[in-house]
């Protein structure tokens, strides 16, 4: 079936009210919009592709369209494959270096202390912007020391005890920038009473190639994830995922973008916040230690597009003592590599500077999302610590094992 | 997951409703399916401004006491008059404590405001914003302005100046016309199919640019006692003309446009941040597929459970739901091929459509059956599956049978009266039991 038919999109109406709340056409009105960009424009690209127009890259696939839209068109969706079509970019070794997160991270994670030293080197930097167009003044992503693949199979707790199981889609930003955030999920997996296992093999979900362009290489990740996921799923009762744009990218992105029918699997790849939830549900139980602290939490773009935010904040809701803000829902403006490219880095800062105002006057101690990039984004930018809500349940949880309470 | 009440519908009833409740202490879930109809409101709220037999309403009590008679099917009625018009207080009340002040009462009876091409219509509650006009003593506009300065945008096609200054003119002003640009609006107009009210004003309102927009008007604040725009600026701030127009002397009011429509649009986001800062859950984007009844006891059905796209498996379960999807325009009835639908529970309806025939008139200007289409309640607002109450659904807004908006000029006062009645009967817990 031709995906552009699941898009819904002879329903637009051109109401607008999709470019009303498109954070891209705010910041840099030259972008054309959702309506112009999606069904409007698709409607001229169908009698002729020459109607494809270049700027189109400037959608930083965020899908706030789609949720704004009262049609149900799938705005996000209609601009992702219409790019897929006609886009003629050349190629960019800048864009496949940010892209391809699994060879530069199996490379960095190698090398770790050097290339987090290097990256911050003032000249490294220059070299970068000048050559590379990636902005010098951007806080990169450090690399961990080893990934969190080696420490699970090396160092991490026995999983043998466990007879129910769930397989955990740790996705790029655990494995090889912040294994933490893979540990914390661990033990809270593993205080519920459930053990954990890793898909056999894992590849990036694929969406930082969809931003760049990069659709076969993308479509080669979905397709190594599928076979992993239906194998996973013989033995573990979900696929559970920490990130909320892996966890979008791998239900919906697969089927509508990538083409990879993924129906006999889909409703069972969840989001480990709500999968906790759904087993509190059950009856199992998790107990929290009395944690003052004040937390913002922001509702990261695929996390509003997933429509799941709820099940995180009525997990910290559970933490005694821990006072919850929620931040008016808008985008950070990194938008996964797009902030690292320097001719979208003004457009960035400008989309997410209403949120950096929103947490300062929140006042709070750290600010709670599930995306990893809006954690790169806001700790920069806000100047306040970020971390995906299974970190701060984790860091409350009162297991007996006085647990790691440093940041 | 489990809250006291889960409202269906994020417009202006299911918000009203969602946030009365908050207030008295129930958790409260509301889904969405997209951004609501108020983007294309004028963002002015009707009471009643005719009878089903095309009268006038000069006063709105009066009124309320004719239709009853006309009209016994029609929400007011059902509710009861004099409750009705209390709960109308109790709307003009709330948005006071929710800091998004409106103008005009039912006290003081009907203003003038103006729609997008001129034409004086009368209405009960408007933004501060908006160009209004108190009733004189004649029934005609009462304007405490003589000279206008009627500013639009350069390049925005959705307004027409020309229209409006011809208008203004025959109601006794003086009109100047003038245009305003900024190099950034130059930029953004190099999108035109985009160039729309909500989006200039996202560029206006940019510190820059309303400076800018500030110093334009200021020169034309001596020779004009009125500075009045198009709807397009000021999108999240309600503040911020108030503050513009003590700063010049002279007050700046807006004129609503084709939609999106920024009164209306900003009174959207203004509802979604009560309810939010008020602890309610927000499911964007999320649509009701499907719902369980409770197991039969020996009372009326009551709903357990209610399926959505976004949660799957996993329903959303509250002791009470409101109901407040909308009409046709906002998918809450569907025309199916031979009948109407409801389209979350099939819901019986107020009226048998009939034929698919009957359903709508040839001329647009006729009546159009199709808009007094919607789903039957009785006077607490219970919804009704085949022929009998659900004991914890109620039902507010445009979706309710029995009157059309359009004609009589009443969606707003209905949508408030009707989210009102249902916050109060599931705060007293009245309803089928």
């Amino acid at each position: 079936m031709n995906p552009l038919l699941k898009t819904n999109f002879e329903a637009c109406t051109k109401c607008a009210i999709c470019t009303e709340y498109c954070p891209v056409s705010e910041a840099w009105p030259p972008f054309l919009g959702p309506k112009q960009s999606g069904p409007d424009g698709e409607r001229q690209r169908l009698k002729d592709a020459s109607f494809y127009d270049e700027v189109l890259k400037y959608c930083t696939n965020c899908k706030r369209c789609e949720v704004a839209c009262p049609s149900s068109v799938r705005v996000g969706d209609v601009i992702a494959l219409a790019r897929e079509k006609y886009a003629r970019g050349s190629f960019s070794p800048r864009n496949a270096i940010l892209s391809h997160t699994d060879f530069v991270g199996s490379l960095a994670t190698m090398a770790a202390p050097l290339v987090n030293f290097g990256a911050n080197l003032k000249i490294v930097k220059f070299f970068l912007e000048k050559v590379l167009k990636i902005p010098a003044w951007r806080t990169f992503p450090s690399y961990s020391q080893g990934t969190f693949r080696n420490w699970f199979f090396d160092k991490g707790p026995s999983q043998k005890a466990f007879a129910r199981r769930l397989s955990f889609f740790h996705g790029c930003f655990i494995n090889y920038n912040n294994p933490s955030l893979g540990r914390d999920a661990v033990r809270l997996i593993n205080a519920l009473g459930l053990g954990v296992d890793l898909l056999e093999s894992e590849r990036c979900c694929g969406v930082p190639l969809v931003s760049s362009g990069f659709f076969k290489d993308a479509a080669a990740n979905a397709a190594v994830n599928d076979q992993s996921i239906q194998k996973a799923l013989l033995g573990a009762e979900r696929v559970v995922v920490a990130s909320s744009t892996c966890c979008m990218t791998l239900r919906d992105e697969y089927p509508d973008v990538l083409k990879l029918n993924n129906e006999n699997w889909r409703k069972k790849v969840d989001l480990l916040p709500r999968y906790i939830y759904r087993l509190l549900e059950e009856g199992l139980s998790l107990k929290f230690k009395p944690t003052p602290m004040t937390v913002a939490y922001h509702t990261a773009c695929h996390m509003e597009k997933l429509g799941w935010s709820a099940y995180s904040i009525e997990l910290l809701k559970l933490i005694p003592e821990l006072k919850i803000v929620l931040l008016p829902s808008s985008c950070c403006g990194v938008a996964g590599t797009y902030g690292f490219k320097l001719e979208n880095s003004q457009i960035s800062q400008k989309i997410g500077a209403p949120l950096f105002a929103e947490i300062a006057k929140s006042g709070a101690d750290l600010v709670v999302t599930e995306c990893e990039t809006c954690k790169l984004q806001i700790e920069m930018s806000a100047s306040v610590p970020c971390e995906n809500p299974l970190t701060v349940l984790a860091r409350a949880l009162d297991d007996g094992s006085g647990g790691d309470a440093s940041p | 997951m489990r809250f006291d009440v889960v409202v269906i519908g994020g417009g202006l009833a299911g918000y009203a409703a969602a946030i009365r409740l908050l207030e008295a202490g129930k958790s409260c879930a509301l889904l969405s399916m997209g951004q609501s109809a108020l983007h294309f409101s004028s963002g002015s709220l009707d009471f009643l401004n005719y009878l089903p037999d095309g009268r006038p309403v000069a006063d709105f009590r009066e009124g309320l006491a004719e239709l009853a008679e006309l009209s016994p099917g029609h929400p007011y009625a059902l509710i009861g008059i004099e409750e009705s018009a209390r709960l109308a207080l109790e709307a003009e009340e709330a948005f006071r404590r929710w800091e998004t002040p409106l103008s005009g009462s039912l006290a003081q009876g009907s203003h003038f405001r103006l729609s997008p091409i001129g034409k004086l219509l009368p209405t009960w509650l408007s933004s501060r914003d908006a160009l209004v006009a108190e009733k004189g003593p004649d029934g005609g506009p009462h304007w405490p302005y003589r000279s206008v300065s009627l500013v639009n945008v350069e390049g925005f096609v959705d307004f027409y100046p020309e229209i409006i200054a011809s208008k203004l003119a025959a109601y006794g002003l003086k009109v100047q016309e003038r245009s305003f640009t900024t190099p950034d609006l130059e930029i953004a107009r190099g999108n035109p199919s985009e160039f729309r009210s909500v989006n200039i004003a996202r560029v206006l309102d940019q510190k820059d640019n309303f400076n800018l927009l500030k110093d334009f008007l200021r020169a034309l604040a001596p020779s004009s006692d009125l500075l009045l725009m198009p709807a397009c600026v000021a999108l999240n701030d309600g503040e911020l003309l108030p503050k513009l127009s003590a700063n010049l002397g002279k007050p700046v009011k807006l004129v609503p446009t084709l939609a999106p429509s920024l009164l209306g649009a900003r009174l959207n986001r203004r509802l979604a941040r009560v309810f939010l800062s008020k602890g309610g859950v927000l499911m964007p984007k999320d649509e009701a597929l499907g719902f369980s009844f409770a197991e039969k006891g020996s009372g009326p059905a009551r709903i357990s459970a209610l399926f959505t796209q976004n949660h799957e498996d996993m329903p959303l379960a509250a002791t009470h739901y409101v109901l407040a999807t909308g009409g046709f325009f906002s998918q809450g009835l569907k025309a199916e091929p031979t009948r109407i639908r409801e389209a979350v529970f099939d819901l019986d309806l107020a009226e048998n459509p009939g034929e698919r025939a009957q359903w709508t008139r040839e001329s647009v200007f006729q009546r159009q059956p199709y808009l007094s289409f919607g789903v039957k309640t009785d006077s607490n607002l219970d919804g009704y599956w085949r022929g009998a109450p659900i004991a914890n659904l109620k039902v507010a807004g445009t979706l309710l049978g029995g009157f059309d908006p359009v004609r009589l000029g009443c969606g707003g006062g209905v949508a408030l009266v009707s989210a009102f009645r249902a916050a109060r009967a599931i705060l007293s817990g009245e309803g089928a039991a």
